[in-house]
């Protein structure tokens, strides 16, 4: 098995679905390579395939074609390793316990990703202070703000400290001041030698990472 | 996950102690208990349902057994407690049937079954350990109404080891058939035939309301083959003390056996129901 220095290495990377019976390209191959300490941005147009390669990567979605490496790790025959070095935020609205509080629902995340019990307390009172959230921590989830479910879901991806963060549309619903806390979390994050991987439409926000990647087009910037 | 990729899964899970495993299924049953304590009028309502049933089948009973028709002379009990034993029991292994299907649905509904998915634990493994907390409410709601049958009612009950290993195995074999019922959710969605004809048969052929010896012999030969005749038949001797120890080794090796070969069945059908999800890409659609 090849090992890689990459946090996320995708060589051709393709993903067909079949709809009634019909093959429907969801990812046109695909390649990327993305170094540890390093935040990188996909951005292409809606439908372009940004959420199925993060899928690829998270081991949502098996690829058709193609070798996606995360960690030096193969995402299909390796999926549980891999598993063990990602945090992983889809950005959908409703991925929450939603009668549960935001601390409920970090503590119980933190448990499946094998946090130590004496440690959640401090890890969740430490992500919630670094993305805006300690007023929000006492409060079920489905009172929260959009945008306080997306840095909620940003939090819960970074609770367990993994060494790659798989993050898709983490500024969508976000204000200013919720954006700019998560820009400086990410950056932290890859100075301390971790790596964001990040979807968005936003190439303002794209811009603030230390590589774009145009999926659709294959180029990088 | 290929071949290779359970291999990986089995081998990190053996490394797994059995805290860390305990940890995440405690976490399972308190995020299901507190999501129920959270609905307030389900729990209030969920708690007079178990008073007026009780109720309605002393009021039952008194009937039945004023008939004095003879069918319960062969279980030396009274209809009250032939139907309360045999209502819970069934109610416990209905759970194991139920609340691993249920709860992959959720899951899907509410965008939360990716996010388990992609977490340390073992895919198996974590739908397994996710449906244990409505097995743990249901198991804590059945042993409330059987207190409180025997506190209010005349239910004369004496716990016995042949009873427990009845339920234990009948709630086994259940949630073996609910794993294989949710392996099909997860390709499914929506509509799966397991649990409706496990649940029918239940009540229909396993004696759960009345004795299946009123059945015709055609229906009694069909209900030879489902768990529930056997656990029901262990679980009421075994409550009520009026039994030969040694009738109770057949059907409780038969539970066993059924048990194991169900539970066999269910990882297998949700090992081939996730794999199917991620190659189709349809793991978080519902």
């Amino acid at each position: 098995m090849s090992r890689s220095a990459d946090a996320v290495r995708l060589e051709d990377v393709r993903k067909v679905y079949r709809k009634s019976g019909r093959p429907a390209e969801a990812l046109a191959p695909f390649s990327l390579s993305v170094g540890a300490g390093e935040t990188s941005a996909l951005v292409g147009p809606n439908g372009a395939g940004k959420t199925t390669a993060l899928k690829i990567v998270a081991t949502l979605v098996e690829p058709t074609e193609g070798l996606a490496m995360v960690a030096g790790h193969n995402v299909v025959s390796e999926s549980l390793h891999v598993r063990r070095m990602i945090g992983v935020s889809l950005g959908t609205k409703r991925s929450f316990y939603w009668r549960l509080t935001a601390r409920h629902n970090l503590a119980f995340f933190a448990t499946l990703e094998n946090v130590p019990r004496k440690r959640i307390a401090l890890a969740i009172e430490s992500v919630a202070d670094e993305l805006g959230l300690v007023a929000c921590l006492g409060v079920p989830t489905r009172r929260l703000s959009r945008g306080a479910l997306a840095r909620l879901s940003v939090a819960r991806a970074m609770i367990a400290r993994p060494r790659i963060l798989v993050l898709d549309e983490p500024f969508a619903s976000v204000d200013a001041h919720g954006r700019t806390l998560l820009r400086r979390a990410f950056a932290r994050w890859a100075a301390r030698g971790g790596t964001v991987l990040l979807a968005t439409h936003d190439l303002a926000e794209a811009s603030s990472c230390d590589s774009v990647v145009r999926i659709g087009s294959g180029m990088r910037s | 996950m290929s071949a290779a990729g359970h291999g990986d899964a089995l081998a990190l899970w053996r490394g797994s102690t059995l805290a860390a495993v305990l940890r995440v299924a405690w976490a399972f049953v308190v995020r299901s208990a507190a999501t129920y304590a959270s609905y307030r009028a389900k729990l209030s309502l969920g708690l007079a349902s178990l008073v007026l049933s009780l109720v309605t089948f002393s009021f039952v009973g008194r009937v039945v057994d004023a008939a004095g028709s003879g069918f319960l002379d062969r279980y030396g009990t009274s209809y009250t407690s032939f139907v309360i034993v045999g209502v819970i029991v069934h109610g416990i292994a209905a759970a194991g049937l139920s609340s691993f299907r249920a709860t992959v649905r959720r899951e899907q509904l509410q965008g939360t079954l990716e996010l388990l998915v992609t977490s340390r634990v073992p895919v198996p493994a974590l739908l397994v350990l996710s449906g244990l907390g409505e097995l743990a409410i249901a198991g804590a709601g059945g042993a409330a109404l059987l207190a409180l049958a025997s506190a209010v009612l005349d239910v004369r009950l004496c716990l016995s080891l042949a009873a427990v290993a009845a339920v234990v195995l009948y709630a086994a074999a259940m949630c073996g058939f609910g794993l294989v019922s949710a392996g099909v959710i997860l390709v499914s969605k929506e509509g799966e035939p397991v649990s409706w004809v496990f649940g029918a048969a239940a009540g229909l052929l396993g004696g759960v309301y009345f004795p299946v010896d009123i059945l015709p012999p055609w229906l009694r030969g069909l209900s030879a083959l489902i768990p529930t005749t056997h656990a029901l038949r262990v679980a009421r001797a075994g409550l009520s003390g009026y039994h030969d120890p040694a009738s109770l080794v057949r059907p409780l090796v038969l539970l066993g056996l059924t048990a194991s070969a169900a539970l066999v069945a269910g990882l297998l059908t949700l090992g081939w129901g996730y794999r199917h999800a991620r190659r189709a890409g349809t793991l978080g659609e519902y």
